[in-house]
């Protein structure tokens, strides 16, 4: 995945960031902390699961709106639906086996977050959400075929789609979440 | 002459930006674009191919020795040597898309639009990026109560037709100017003399090329000319060619089986094989020798 220059949506992106990590924030409120009580930490944590998902969804209406979509065409597919399984091991655990019993332990645990965050905005990997899995969404990662002429997007797309499988040289229309985030339109 | 494409029934509309970096070949990047945007450029495209289908319903094939008009339906095939760039731009998929691609446009060169049919059939237009570009420098006013007011905003203005549209099999050409500065033509003639000449070679075997061939590489002219007789070099006869040759001052010589064109008459030369050269006898005893830059078969 490439690091970009710019790129638009950078509030949104941030958002959908957030909304990956946001099963961190349901195991924090059901966990708790002895340091802060649960009425000022169990609505945090719902508004920072909450917030960034509905902001997602709200990206998604707003393309639908203005009819904003891509046709991407598929050369060469891995289907990444794994990665998402592998960061919430690799991830999420670790942080939820944090306990957050000290100032010292919240001031660490927010600290890693903020590096997760900033890793997932700078390699693109806003598409890391579970609920794509629980609607039984695959993601998939595009790139053009090795024979598509030199002026092609040379950028890895992801592909958020029902279809379990894509062909190469298919063309699908998908509505754009971000710079390098597609969802297909309908099947 | 019919597109192959049905602009009535648009299943995806893109809008894109191509950026020239100095030394650097043309980037093209997709600008995300909302629905009123998409309609504006759908509504150039159609008034485009009114435009191209008022001037004529056959348009002549686009010659690169040929001089045009500022506005002349011509069309050329997409797979032709000279318009690989634009074949390139055409047949791209998945180009980049930067929403900031508009933040600097000092090296915005021309805009595009790609759309596809419900047939999922392409079609992509382009238009040099002149008024886009230099509406920037200006200061536009609008009226938003009573009174006139100075816009703030960057303002960008669409043109009201493209200079060009490609679809599966031709590029369809409003502004041979376009075509010129878009396909970045003259490079790619100059680049096609070796191609032109090896073609040449095979049709007319009785002429000696190789002092053309040098000429022409550093000739933009001689190299259209290269260009344009490539496709009407079959069945030329050395006899006419060369009474042709003489009658219109042209200095060449046979030797050895082949006819041999000497040093600074090069130019002169391929405009006799271009059809460029002729001679009329209107007033007796005094022949009239002209050349055409431009010229139409009758």
């Amino acid at each position: 995945m490439s690091i970009r220059k710019g790129g638009g949506l950078k509030i949104a992106r941030f958002l959908m960031v957030l909304a990956s990590i946001s099963p961190l924030f349901i195991f924090w409120a059901v966990k708790g902390s002895c340091l802060i009580p649960d009425r000022l930490l169990v609505p945090a944590c719902v508004a920072l699961c909450l917030i960034p998902n509905a902001v997602l969804f709200g990206r998604l209406q707003v393309a639908r709106h203005q009819g904003d979509t891509r046709e991407v065409v598929i050369g060469n597919i891995e289907d990444v639906r794994n990665h998402i399984l592998l960061y919430l091991f690799a991830m999420l655990l670790p942080l939820y086996a944090l306990e957050l019993s000290s100032w010292r332990n919240v001031a660490a645990a927010l600290a890693a977050v903020l590096f997760i965050v900033a890793i997932f905005y700078c390699f693109d990997l806003h598409y890391m959400n579970l609920l794509f899995v629980i609607f039984s969404y695959r993601v998939f990662t595009v790139s053009s075929a090795a024979d598509a002429t030199k002026r092609s997007g040379r950028r890895v797309l992801v592909l958020i789609t029902r279809r379990d499988f894509l062909d190469a040289g298919d063309t699908v229309t998908a509505y754009r979440l971000s710079d390098t985030v597609f969802m297909e339109t309908a099947q | 002459m019919n597109l192959k494409f049905t602009i009535t029934e648009i299943r995806s509309t893109e809008f894109g930006v191509g950026t020239l970096d100095r030394g650097s070949e043309p980037t093209f990047t997709v600008v995300p674009v909302d629905r009123d945007v998409k309609a504006a450029l759908r509504e150039m495209l159609a008034d485009t191919w009114g435009e191209m289908t008022a001037l004529t319903s056959k348009p002549a094939h686009y010659e690169a020795s040929e001089k045009y008009g500022s506005v002349e339906y011509v069309y050329l095939e997409i797979d032709d040597p000279i318009a690989s760039t634009l074949e390139d731009i055409h047949l791209a998929v998945n180009l980049d898309s930067d929403s900031s691609a508009l933040n600097d446009t000092g090296d915005m060169f021309c805009y595009f639009a790609r759309f596809v049919d419900k047939k999922g059939r392409k079609l992509t237009a382009l238009r040099r990026a002149g008024q886009f570009k230099g509406i920037l420098g200006k200061r536009l006013i609008s009226i938003l109560d009573d009174t006139l007011k100075l816009v703030q905003d960057r303002v960008f203005k669409l043109d009201s037709d493209f200079d060009l549209l490609i679809d599966e099999s031709d590029i369809h050409v409003l502004r041979p100017s376009g075509l010129e500065s878009l396909g970045g033509l003259q490079a790619a003639i100059l680049a096609s003399v070796k191609k032109n000449v090896a073609s040449l070679k095979a049709n007319l075997a009785f002429i000696s090329f190789d002092e053309i061939a040098s000429y022409a590489a550093v000739h933009p002219r001689a190299a259209r000319y290269l260009s344009s007789i490539r496709s009407q070099s079959k069945g030329v006869d050395r006899k006419a060619l060369q009474q042709l040759c003489t009658s219109n001052g042209v200095d060449c010589k046979f030797t050895k089986g082949q006819l041999h064109v000497q040093p600074g008459y090069e130019l002169a030369f391929l405009e006799v094989l271009d059809r460029r050269r002729y001679e009329i006898d209107l007033v007796t005893g005094a022949p009239e020798r002209f050349r055409a830059p431009s010229r139409q078969r009758v």
